[in-house]
């Protein structure tokens, strides 16, 4: 009867979400329900910090300390163990009467129908089960599967996922040994708009050649970005047939890469020489083979 | 999806030592590592691994921080874990066996727990093209991505058959759960029989596998439920012991692998993200780089045939002899997991010329997976190593007192071999049309992935036992490929 009281009780308060309670009233029903359902806190310190996870942590610990004290006191036996064994089983009882008594004294509404007993939440006895259901939680305002299937995905941080998270490798890199500027770097990655702003605060990298002797257009046609490759040669008109240290020309670069619609465009310009050969002897054409 | 993964690391990255055009001190640095952590303790390996690999993620240039895997640990899951029959983290295995004993068949609870009670119970029946079909959009929109949500697994309809139907496996092992009112499938999970040898014992277990919930259904707080229903149906079967494995470290591992990977279609890694190109290296070397002969160049090299099954079943039980942990396979589990079946697992034995002798074998599978918003690819196509066997002079390697001495004359000896067959392996794996090889650091994995340019990932697989204490097992004692 106490436990359906108490289930009931709880219940109300857990759906009367709108009462304006003061937070010392609140802190009193977390302390005696924590101590009803799950016995004295044995939960770390939080962090100073977390002020109402601290408040919680402190009425759940002292609340319990002072109830273990009274019934200790209480207890009409003689030895320390047993003053121990009477405490810890009339603890949760001890609680759950407290907890009634505030919900009662406050008068916020409820009233105890003992024919909705039968649907409240009892415990199984079985602890595997106890155990589930705490952690699936009871919460009233939680939206519906339903519901929530139907919204858009919002990602849920520090929820549990099972183990089969994290579980695509992909491959490792570092950027130890690609630190520092690279003034070529545009011409890379990154959009064309960046390569235009970094050509358009300094003119002379569209000349500038790396310890390869890769200009912008060699990178841009290794890398097979045709709008950046179209932007150096329409806009910035940079020379389309400079050979890097191989004596390789952008052509080249892009064949090698295999970027067909690079290869077509070079191709279409009058002003690119196909002819070119690289230091072993090759056109880019003839590289493919 | 983060917004700066990409970017950040789409600029100045280099993955792997071969794609760099100077020199790679990282890699240097991780190989160091790996050679201090052969030396040391088991316990103190296992740190230094954890370290490593949390090294690996802080250097993702922060993005992981959006990623679902790497969070730290819920209270709910710690809350869990804690109550189940597994090793602790901070506990050092002295003596192996069962953490809980057998629990007799009419001790075991007869009715499946309880749902919140908006979901419900279901089997998913995957001889039923409609369900099949169900449970492989679930994952596929669902399943295991990586840190930075580029790509998410994508088990075929045809893989999921076979992975969930190998001999003995019990349609009552395949649990789903789905909305009451719409009957929506929101969650799964998965068991299959194998006998296992730990060290040297050899157990009935079950293999769980493909836990998947609903993304968006993830506040739930499903998985515990899903965790402890498959073990009550394990326990109704008499099976009491699991083997699994996850990316994330839970308590505690048994055994944990790196991934390395080896590039077949270095552009399409590059453009989806996957690898990333060194600064001053060019996309047309990569290409060179990566490029492999048209032929494989194993004599009596063949598609595994049925013929061939006793003769690989008593060839993979020699090999995995070596390991301190790998599944006894009957010749009814070699018929069903390493004939090929196409699009899902190909399986592939040298036949002597003269002696028609079956002398080694070797399979991967294929695990797609979906490249998230990709203008260019939707699908990058992932060759797996799964099991192989080569002759090991088992005889003559008895002989010799020393461990270590034995160790290295085991690897010299089966060392060219491996290389040559796992280069023909590559081959074909490029003619089948896969974009990349991937292998685990298991078994003799780490013998042949620096010849054939295999580079260093990102992840790592942990590798875990349910009831059974275990010693720590190292990563090339690992003879167990889950898929």
């Amino acid at each position: 009867m106490l436990q359906a009281r108490f289930d009931s009780a709880s219940a109300f308060m857990a759906s009367a979400k709108k009462l304006k309670l003061p937070s010392s009233t609140k802190l009193a029903l977390y302390a005696d329900y924590k101590i009803a359902t799950e016995g004295l806190c044995t939960q770390p310190r939080p962090s100073m910090i977390e002020f109402e996870k601290s408040a919680k942590w402190k009425a759940w610990t002292e609340t319990g300390e002072r109830y273990v004290n009274e019934l200790k006191a209480a207890a009409q036996v003689a030895t320390r163990d047993e003053q121990e064994d009477a405490a810890r089983l009339e603890l949760p009882i001890l609680a759950m009467v407290s907890y009634i008594e505030r919900v009662e004294g406050g008068q916020w509404g409820w009233k105890f129908d003992p024919t909705e007993s039968n649907a409240g939440v009892t415990t199984t006895g079985d602890q595997d089960l106890d155990e589930l259901e705490a952690y699936l939680g009871t919460d009233m305002d939680e939206i519906s599967a339903e519901e929530m299937l139907a919204r858009p995905f919002v990602p849920v941080e520090g929820h549990m996922e099972g183990p089969a998270t994290a579980g695509i490798s992909t491959m490792a890199f570092s950027t130890e040994d690609d630190t520092g500027y690279d003034p070529l770097e545009p011409a890379k990655s990154g959009s064309v708009e960046a390569l235009q702003s970094a050509l358009t605060n300094n003119p002379e990298l569209i000349s500038l050649k790396d310890d390869m002797g890769f200009t912008m257009l060699h990178w841009a046609c290794d890398r097979g970005s045709l709008e950046k490759v179209k932007l150096l040669i329409e806009t910035y008109n940079v020379d389309v047939n400079v050979q890097d240290a191989d004596g390789q020309t952008p052509l080249h670069c892009a064949s090698l890469a295999d970027w067909p619609a690079v290869v077509a465009y070079l191709k279409s310009l009058p002003s690119v020489d196909q002819s070119i050969k690289d230091n072993s002897g090759m056109t880019a054409e003839e590289c493919l083979e | 999806m983060s917004g700066t993964g990409k970017d950040s690391k789409g600029k100045n990255v280099n993955r792997t030592s071969q794609e760099s055009s100077g020199t790679n001190n990282s890699a240097l640095t991780a190989a160091r590592f790996e050679q201090e952590l052969k030396n040391a303790p088991a316990d103190v390996q296992e740190k230094l691994r954890a370290l490593l690999q949390q090294m690996a993620v802080s250097d993702g240039s922060g993005s992981s921080a959006s990623g679902s895997g790497r969070e730290p640990k819920s209270m709910e899951e710690h809350k869990f874990w804690k109550t189940q029959p597994v090793v602790k983290h901070d506990e050092v295995v002295e003596e192996e066996g069962p953490i809980e004993m057998n629990v007799a068949r009419d001790q075991v609870r007869a009715t499946p727990y309880p749902l919140p009670k908006e979901f419900e119970w279901t089997l998913v029946d995957v001889e039923d093209d409609k369900e099949i079909k169900e449970l492989y959009e679930l994952l596929t929109l669902n399943y295991v991505e990586d840190d930075d949500a580029m790509f998410r697994f994508d088990y075929s309809a045809e893989f999921l058959k076979w992975a969930l139907q190998p001999p003995g496996w019990k349609k009552s092992w395949h649990i789903g759960v789905r909305v009451a009112s719409n009957k929506k499938l929101v969650a799964f999970i998965s068991g299959i029989p194998q006998d296992l040898r730990v060290h040297t014992t050899v157990k009935r277990m079950v293999e769980i596998n493909f836990l998947c919930i609903h993304k968006k259904l993830r506040s739930k707080r499903l998985a515990p439920v899903l965790i402890k229903e498959v073990t009550r149906r394990t326990h109704l079967e008499g099976i009491f012991q699991a083997a699994y494995t996850a990316g994330v470290v839970l308590p505690k591992p048994m055994a944990t692998c790196r991934y390395f990977h080896r590039s077949l279609n270095p552009k399409k890694l590059v453009e989806t993200g996957f690898s990333h190109l060194a600064r001053n290296m060019t996309m047309a070397r990569l290409i060179k780089l990566y490029s492999l002969e048209a032929e494989t160049s194993t004599p009596g090299l063949r598609l595994m045939e049925d013929k061939d099954v006793k003769a690989v079943a008593a060839l993979m039980n020699k090999y995995t002899a070596d390991f301190d942990v790998a599944p006894q396979f009957e010749e009814a589990d070699v018929r069903h997991w390493l004939i090929s079946r196409p699009g899902v697992v190909w399986g592939y034995v040298v036949e002597d010329p003269e002696t028609k002798e079956i002398t080694d074998f070797f399979s991967f599978y294929s695990l797609p997976s979906t490249v998230i918003n990709s203008p260019t690819h939707e699908t990058l196509n992932a060759a797996y190593s799964y099991y192989y066997a080569v002759q090991t002079p088992s005889e003559e390697l008895s002989k010799i007192a020393d461990e270590n001495e034995r160790k290295v004359a085991r690897a010299n000896a089966i060392k060219p071999r491996l290389v040559k067959l796992m280069r023909d392996a590559l081959i074909l794996a490029r003619r089948h049309g896969f974009d990349v090889f991937n292998s685990l650091h298991l078994m003799d994995n780490a013998l042949y992935t620096e010849e054939l340019k295999f580079g260093p990932g990102d992840g790592y697989l942990h590798f875990y036992l349910y009831n059974w204490r275990c010693k720590a097992v190292e990563s090339e004692k690992v003879g167990l490929v889950m898929l």
